[in-house]
This record gives C-alpha cells, sequence and structure tokens, in this order.
C-alpha cells in the first residue's frame, strides 16, 4: 500500500489459560 | 472504534477491536478524519471532498486502500468484547509478599509511609509466616502451574535471612507440587552486596531497583533517616548488580514529580550511567503536596514524552540502545483479551500479604480501612470481595467503555481509583490521561523504528558493495 503502512496486526478469544503474569505489557490452552 | 492521533509527528491510526496500528500519509490521515466524521459517506464523497486538498489520484488510491483494510478485519472492526468469560472465580496466582514493613530511606512520596503502611509498629515478615503465605497461595492457585511471587516493603533486603529461607521453601513446594514459582524482588539497592546480589541473580526472574535519575533529583526525595541524600550509596551497586546480571531481567525504576518534569533528563542520566532496561513513573500523592502532579502539568508532561522518545529513537539507532518500560508494548503480539480486560488482577488473581499475614487487594491498599481480605494465618478470606474485583474489569466501567486504551491499561489502577474517587470503579482521570500518551508514542515510535529497519534493510538490498 502507498498511502498505509500497517505496522502490527486480538479477537485470542485460543487465549485465557490464566497462566500469565498477574502483577502490576508482556503470553496449556491448546 | 478508530483513534487517530499524531505522535512524534507521525500521523496514526490504531483499529480498537483488532488491535491492528497503521502507520499513515497526510492524505490516510485526513481521508480517514473525514470518513469517521461523516460515517454515511460514499467514496465519491469523500474523493470530493478531499480532492480540494490533495491530488485526486492519491486521493482515490488512498480510500481504495483504506476500504481493503476494512474489509480485511484490521479497520473499524467490532470492539464488544462484553461477553468474554472471565475464568475461574477463586484462583489466586500472584503475590506481593511484604518482607519488611520497615525501610532504610525515608522516602517524601512514599506511598507506603516510609515503610511503616500506617501501622502501628515497622515490623519484619517472620519465616513461618512467609511460609504459610507460599502454603495459602498454593492452596489457592487451582490448576495455575506458573505461581508470581514478588518479595516487597518497606525495604525487603532488610529481611534477607528470611527472604532466603522462604524461596528455599518455594523451591521444595516445586518439587512436591509440580508447580513452579516466579520469585521477584522490589529494592531501593542500599543493601546490595556479594552474598546478596548473587542470591537474587540466582533465584529471582526480576529485580526492580528504584533509582530516580540525576543525583540531585534523587536525593531530594530519597533521603536517608538522618535526612543525607542515597543516590551515592546505591548507584555503583546497582551497576556492579546489573553487570552480573548481564543486563537481562531488572528495572530501575524511577518516579518522578512536579520537581523534575524534565524528567527525560533523568532517564537519559540513567542510559548515560550503562542501565539499558528503564520505568520512569509518575508520582501519586495527595494533590496538596508540594510535589504532587497536577492537571496544570500534563502539556509539559506530554511535551517530556515526546522528547524523550526522539532521544529514544536517536540512541537506539546510534547504537546507545536501551529498553523504556512506556514506549515498549507488544504491538503484534500481547496478552490475549481476557488478559487485557483484566489487567493486574488486582484483588482476585493477585493479592499482598503484610508481615502479620494480613491479605490485602494489593501492596497499595495495605492498611486501608475496610480493605483486608483475610488472613494466611487462620486461612479466612473474603470471598465476596475477590468477586467484586474479579468483575471490576476495564468493560464494567462507564469511563473506561468508550476509550480508545481500554485494551491497553485494562482499565488503570484500582488502588488510585479508590483513593482518588473512592470507588475502585472509578479511574483516576490523570492515570488516564499519561497511560494514553504514552500508549500514543509507543506506537509512534514501533512505527518509526520499523520504517527505519525496512529502510536500512531496502537500502542493503539495492547498494552494490564498496570497491576494494
Amino acid at each position: 500500500m502507498k498511502h498505509i503502512r500497517t505496522v502490527a496486526e486480538l479477537r485470542s478469544l485460543y487465549g485465557g489459560c490464566g497462566e500469565c503474569q498477574a502483577s502490576c505489557k508482556t503470553c496449556p490452552a491448546a | 472504534m478508530i483513534h487517530l492521533f499524531r505522535a512524534l509527528d507521525t500521523p496514526m491510526a490504531l483499529d480498537v477491536g483488532s488491535g491492528a496500528v497503521h502507520a499513515l500519509d497526510e492524505i490516510a490521515f485526513d481521508a480517514l478524519t473525514y470518513m469517521q466524521e461523516h460515517k454515511d459517506a460514499t467514496d465519491e464523497q469523500i474523493v470530493t471532498e478531499l480532492s480540494a486538498t490533495h491530488p485526486m489520484t492519491d486521493v482515490n488510491e488512498t480510500v481504495g486502500e483504506l476500504r481493503s483494510l476494512i474489509a480485511q478485519g484490521y479497520l473499524d472492526t467490532p470492539d464488544d468484547y462484553g461477553s468474554v468469560p472471565l475464568g475461574d472465580a477463586g484462583v489466586v496466582k500472584a503475590m506481593c509478599l511484604h518482607a519488611a514493613h520497615d525501610c532504610n530511606l525515608r522516602c517524601q512520596y512514599c506511598f507506603a509511609d516510609m515503610g511503616a503502611y500506617h501501622m502501628r509498629n515497622r515490623m519484619l515478615l517472620s519465616v513461618d509466616t512467609g511460609k504459610k503465605a507460599l502454603d495459602w497461595l498454593i492452596a489457592k492457585s487451582g490448576n495455575r502451574q506458573n505461581l508470581e511471587v514478588d518479595f516487597f516493603g518497606g525495604e525487603p533486603l532488610l529481611n534477607f535471612s528470611a527472604i532466603k529461607e522462604i524461596v528455599a521453601y518455594g523451591r521444595e513446594l516445586e518439587k512436591m507440587t509440580g508447580k513452579r514459582f516466579r520469585f521477584t524482588t522490589t529494592t531501593n539497592g542500599v543493601g546490595l552486596n556479594d552474598e546478596i546480589m548473587d542470591f537474587l541473580n540466582r533465584e529471582m526472574n526480576n529485580v526492580v531497583i528504584s533509582i530516580d535519575g540525576r543525583p540531585d533529583v534523587h536525593d531530594r526525595m530519597r533521603p536517608t533517616p538522618n535526612g543525607k541524600g542515597s543516590y551515592d550509596l546505591v548507584i555503583d551497586k546497582a551497576k556492579e548488580f546489573v553487570r552480573r546480571r548481564n543486563q537481562q531481567k531488572y528495572y530501575i525504576r524511577g518516579t518522578y514529580t512536579h520537581y523534575n518534569l524534565d524528567f527525560a533528563n533523568d532517564v537519559l542520566h540513567l542510559a548515560d550511567e550503562g542501565f539499558q532496561q528503564l520505568s520512569i513513573e509518575p508520582v501519586v500523592t495527595a494533590p496538596d503536596k508540594p510535589y504532587a502532579i497536577g492537571e496544570a502539568d500534563l502539556p509539559r508532561i506530554y511535551e517530556e514524552y515526546e522528547r524523550l522518545g526522539r532521544e529514544y529513537l536517536k540512541r537506539r539507532a546510534d547504537g546507545r540502545w536501551f529498553s523504556f518500560f512506556h514506549f515498549t508494548v507488544d504491538l503484534s503480539g500481547g496478552p490475549c483479551i481476557k488478559r487485557r480486560l483484566t489487567g493486574c488482577g488486582v484483588g482476585n488473581e493477585y493479592v499482598a500479604v503484610t508481615p502479620e499475614g494480613d491479605i490485602y487487594p494489593c501492596h497499595q491498599f495495605v492498611g486501608r480501612e475496610g480493605m483486608k481480605m483475610g488472613s494466611v494465618l487462620d486461612g479466612s478470606f473474603d470471598a465476596q470481595m475477590q468477586k467484586r474485583f474479579q468483575h471490576n474489569h476495564v468493560l464494567a466501567k462507564e469511563k473506561c467503555r468508550d476509550c480508545w486504551a481500554r485494551f491497553y491499561c485494562s482499565g488503570g489502577c484500582a488502588a488510585n481509583a479508590h483513593a482518588f474517587n473512592g470507588d475502585i470503579a472509578k479511574p483516576f482521570d490523570l492515570e488516564c490521561q499519561l497511560e494514553r500518551k504514552r500508549l500514543e508514542c509507543a506506537m509512534a515510535i514501533f512505527a518509526l523504528e520499523q520504517e527505519n529497519n525496512l529502510a536500512a534493510v531496502e537500502k542493503e538490498a539495492v547498494e552494490p558493495p564498496p570497491c576494494l
């Protein structure tokens, strides 16, 4: 594309295993 | 929902529903702006409108590109994630374990009352209570395999001998249960010595050391009990610690206040001192404090994040690489949608435990009236309060529902919401505004670094080898 550059490409609804870190940015379910 | 913005002089668009991020030229920015403001406009109307200021051929191309992205699901995608199940109620998998309610510094802005947490007595966590806390976490963790325990304070290294025993106990529990502990420590660095450094480097997945930046900035807010500055007590120890750690899995974390709104200079000072993993956070304190940050400071702070962003790009390109926490957002991957809705897990998956064995939703809630959840000593636990926190996800917060940043901040800090608005469901607005600005900078930096890398690759591909 000439005018738009897609730099990053959520609808992981794969996710939800609950194993990632909790506590106050950062990924079994398969 | 689409968020259109400029950061670091770069026109950008975030598609909130899919998470897709786009760098735009001026024609695309104008076209998308017009389309956002005129939802029912036909392509012909868009082209007619924009042809007054841009060449018609370019406008036609741009509208075609935008329509293509919409058709592919990278623009204007649905963002109705309201029906996502929130997972297992009752499971706790992370703990902030307060090794000490005492401190060897007297930081002016300390939310923890300079280590004492508004409690009657300064005290240290006993080994027995620490072991009971790990037992409690194992018992509450359901089928989770990965558990996190952060040794916190006050200053946790004042209780190093207990930390060693508690970690050793955790390693035994791992063998018995098959679960894994990810231990971390947050320290002011004053107590670092050879033995402690070696232990932390062996056992801790991450270590956060608090340094505010330039010596005068640090010393003004982080004095010792006798009123002297602490920068010189910490800086060389931190450098040696990071060297032994091979620059991996740590953060030098500072706090900026109204006194140093030129905080980019503090980040750059730390980078100049050789630290590569950096974070600096705005002070959160009562608005009547002279060092508090207020609404009036926001324009200056926004400028400063932009200035830091420009210098960040420059240094990372010229060999003086460092990482800044808030500019490092995994835009191509990132957490799954469920994690984005629930954020840090405060009061639900994540709790704090005090030296007395009391359980609170997180370290910032410790000592606040009505927020005690139970005790690891008698096994009591307020399941109703846990449920209240579980349901306090980002989509349940009225203010967050229409915010473009909701899948990145996850609804903000519940402790700040509680402190400033008296309600964990009402986010602290100043925090929201700062987070949005940092995210915009992070997205622009991501796009600009990608563009520079692409340019470098393309240059390499077309340039002939130098004549010998």
